[in-house]
């Protein structure tokens, strides 16, 4: 019973990364590949996502961003990655359990930026900030669902 | 302007003293200096007072090498992942106790000096410059290695993109039959029958 009461607790933070996703449109993603240059703090949150599926990022470099030093966004790799057509289907599909430990190390710089959160974003660039809420959800089960499975092996 | 690189010594200074204070560094459990701007460049000796640690993370850093670990005498899981580490080099020291070793996004190319680290049960190294099979083959002589990630490499972007991800895993397992999960997924009881074959 006490692995049941754990797992609802990881129980909002799945259903808050599925309406985060559920946000989003290809219209949206379509919108934000024609930028330019996106706000920063989305190049960020694409890095989370990045770093999620295992794929390249660059060298951590630092930069000042309104007075706070940020990590620098890998955005080539992130146009790259919205390049795929079931780009928003793959995250929706996203394997949870395959998350670890290192990946939500690797992500925590990003969640330290002082902007790095869904209002900011959203403020910068629309509904694609819904990927914060997304990213920040898979950590938040992971935490979860390693104190949970020892349990429920037993 | 900002100075070039932040000190070992001093991130490590910061972390005993916590948001509390005054931890002496050899009582310390864990140590994350992880994303440290400026980065760490440097291992230096002041990680030898850290006697009792069992998990040192420094990663999101820029360091180039791994060193100065002699003193870590308890250290379980040791986080480089995202520096520029070339080369799985002076883990003897604590290569009777280390069972996790993070090193992905990095630039190591091989796999030399993993053989020592006897108890290790989990090795991710995603996103490094591991092309050749030799390499794998490597693991075979850690008895106990459970967990392995190795995605991003140039040995599995080439699989991947000949669309043989199954034959990969099944590559892999026949030189390390004791993997549980492999890039994240568990090893099924089919890969393991093909693997043995």
């Amino acid at each position: 019973e006490e692995a049941e009461r754990d797992l609802a607790e990881a129980k909002p933070a799945l259903d808050a990364a599925l309406s985060a996703l559920n946000s989003i449109t290809p219209k949206d993603i379509g919108a934000l590949k024609a930028l330019k240059n996106p706000p920063d703090v989305i190049k960020r949150i694409f890095d989370c996502v990045l770093l999620l599926r295992h794929l390249p990022v660059n060298k951590a470099s630092w930069q000042d961003v309104k007075g706070a030093m940020v990590l620098a966004g890998t955005y080539e790799e992130a146009v790259k990655m919205m390049g795929d057509m079931n780009f928003l289907q793959s995250l929706v599909n996203f394997p949870k359990e395959a998350i670890n430990d290192e990946t939500v190390e690797l992500l925590q710089p990003y969640f330290a930026a002082p902007d790095f959160n869904y209002d900011s974003a959203k403020k910068a660039s629309g509904n694609v900030a819904g990927l914060c809420n997304w990213a920040a959800s898979m950590c938040k089960y992971h935490e979860v669902a390693k104190v949970v499975e020892p349990k429920i092996a037993k | 302007m900002a100075a070039k690189a932040t000190p070992c010594k001093d991130a490590l200074a910061k972390w005993a003293a916590g948001p509390g204070g005054g931890a002496p560094l050899d009582a310390l459990e864990r140590v994350e200096l992880c994303g440290l701007c400026p980065p760490i460049e440097k291992m230096d000796s002041s990680l030898a007072g850290l006697k009792r640690c069992r998990h040192l993370a420094l990663s999101t850093n820029n360091l180039d090498k791994i060193g100065n670990l002699a003193g870590l005498e308890a250290l379980e899981s040791l986080s480089l992942g995202r520096n520029c580490i070339k080369k799985l080099e002076n883990l003897e020291a604590v290569a009777g106790t280390l069972q996790q070793l993070w090193v992905s996004y990095n630039q190591i190319d091989r796999l030399a000096g993993i053989e020592k680290c006897i108890q290790l049960r989990v090795l991710y190294a995603s996103n490094n410059r591991i092309k050749d099979w030799a390499e794998v083959e490597r693991l075979a002589a850690l008895p106990l290695l459970e967990h392995l990630l190795l995605i991003g490499n140039p040995l599995y972007c080439e699989w991947r993109d000949n669309n043989a991800l199954p034959q990969y895993r099944v590559e892999v397992l026949k030189r390390v039959p004791t993997l549980k999960k492999l890039d994240g997924q568990p090893v099924d009881v089919e890969e393991r029958e093909a693997a043995r074959k």
